[in-house]
């Protein structure tokens, strides 16, 4: 197999990435069904971090958010020979990292409080580099502004939750987002109006 | 936006119950509505406490999530997932084709084992009377071979599982989980 080499700043060729200006998600797709690499290469580099945040915000666990996101690419890839474009390649993709999310929290429901514990510290580790500048009080301070949320979504039922992150951090419209939960727009909606509704009772102190 | 009637001491609008106004309301927290349908949804706020609470509400949280970074993602993480393509790609046809039967791209095929579970008892207990009635012993050969049926599909399954599942790129995620 002929594996890309990545550009050092890109990680695809110049070339491809002439093309990608103008080549949507379902074309590069389409290209990969034809052996292209470099295009899935592009795909990758497009969608990589929008996937891995969902997934993260999912589980919240860096690793395995990680983890899952390289199942759905491997998904994606495996699926290239029967590949058609008959809807949006990201609601395709959000379809396949939806499903697995969810699968994996169903999974590990009853070691959800050890890996939250272990979320805890690896989590915290990673924004404290974020957060040299801040003082002792602020820092803390924004440690549990910061838990309060992460709780506050922990504890939509797991359809909300999916809909909420797609909705606020992924800004996908509400057919995109009924596409990848396969459910019905106004589901959607009344997906979102409930999780809002809860979001609003357990954050809306937090303004300000 | 349907006629609204609302005065300073409403305390619940009648259109916040759902529907269009419920969405538009929501889509306009979020700043997500066209500058048209923005200005109804402003003039009708102006007089409403309720909706005009519901968008103050809506954008505390909408401010709240944006904190919420999400953490840097690992530098490693192109290098591992075109390993396990490549792993994949040399891997037997089995393999392959194990893999590519259970994923189906975005296809949930995890409901499909309990029910092929219960089919397979389903057919378990409809073809043990029979076997009962026609050879008269208590094991029959069908109902054995159901039975051994039964178990080997799920070794099968397992192994196959297992199988997919093995190789060094997942072993070292596990480790480092």
């Amino acid at each position: 197999m002929n594996l890309p080499q990545p550009s050092p700043k890109t990680g695809v060729h110049q070339d491809v990435i002439a093309v990608a200006g103008l080549e949507r998600d379902a074309e590069l797709m389409l290209r990969v069904r034809e052996g292209c690499t470099e295009s899935f290469a592009l795909l990758l580099d497009r969608h990589r971090a929008p996937v891995i945040h969902f997934l993260y915000r999912m589980v919240q666990n860096q690793a395995v958010a990680e983890e899952l996101a390289q199942e759905v690419f491997l998904r994606v890839y495996r699926s290239r020979q029967s590949y058609e474009p008959t809807a949006k390649f990201t609601t395709w993709l959000f379809r396949i990292a939806t499903h697995l999310a969810l699968n994996r929290l169903r999974d590990t429901r009853h070691e959800k409080s050890q890996d939250s514990l272990d979320d805890e510290v690896g989590d915290g580790m990673a924004r404290q580099v974020a957060a040299r500048d801040l003082s002792v009080e602020q820092h803390m301070l924004r440690e549990a502004r910061f838990a309060e949320i992460r709780r506050a979504i922990e504890m939509l039922p797991e359809k909300q939750r999916s809909a909420v992150l797609m909705h606020k951090y992924q800004e996908m419209e509400y057919a995109q987002i009924a596409g990848a939960l396969e459910c019905s727009e106004s589901a959607v909606k009344s997906l979102l109006f409930r999780a809002y509704e809860t979001l609003r009772s357990r954050l809306a102190h937090m303004a300000g | 936006m349907p006629e609204v009637q609302s005065n300073s001491t409403q305390r619940i609008c009648p259109l916040l119950s759902g529907g269009d106004h419920a969405e538009r309301l929501l889509d306009y927290a979020n700043r997500k509505l066209n500058v048209e349908s923005a200005s109804l949804i402003e003039q009708h706020a102006a007089s409403c406490p309720a909706c005009s609470a519901f968008v103050e509400s809506q954008r505390s949280v909408w401010k709240a999530l944006d904190e919420w970074d999400a953490a840097e993602i690992s530098s490693d993480f192109d290098r591992r997932l075109w390993a396990r393509i490549e792993q994949e790609e040399r891997a037997p046809w089995y393999v392959r084709l194990w893999n590519r039967a259970t994923d189906f791209g975005d296809a949930n095929w995890r409901p499909v084992v309990p029910v092929a579970a219960v089919l397979l008892l389903a057919v378990g207990l409809y073809v043990k009377p029979f076997s009962g009635s026609f050879i008269g012993t208590p094991t029959s050969t069908a109902d054995v071979t159901v039975r051994v049926d039964a178990e080997q599909l799920e070794t099968a399954l397992e192994e196959m599982e297992m199988l997919r599942q093995f190789s060094p790129t997942d072993s070292q995620s596990v480790h480092k989980m």
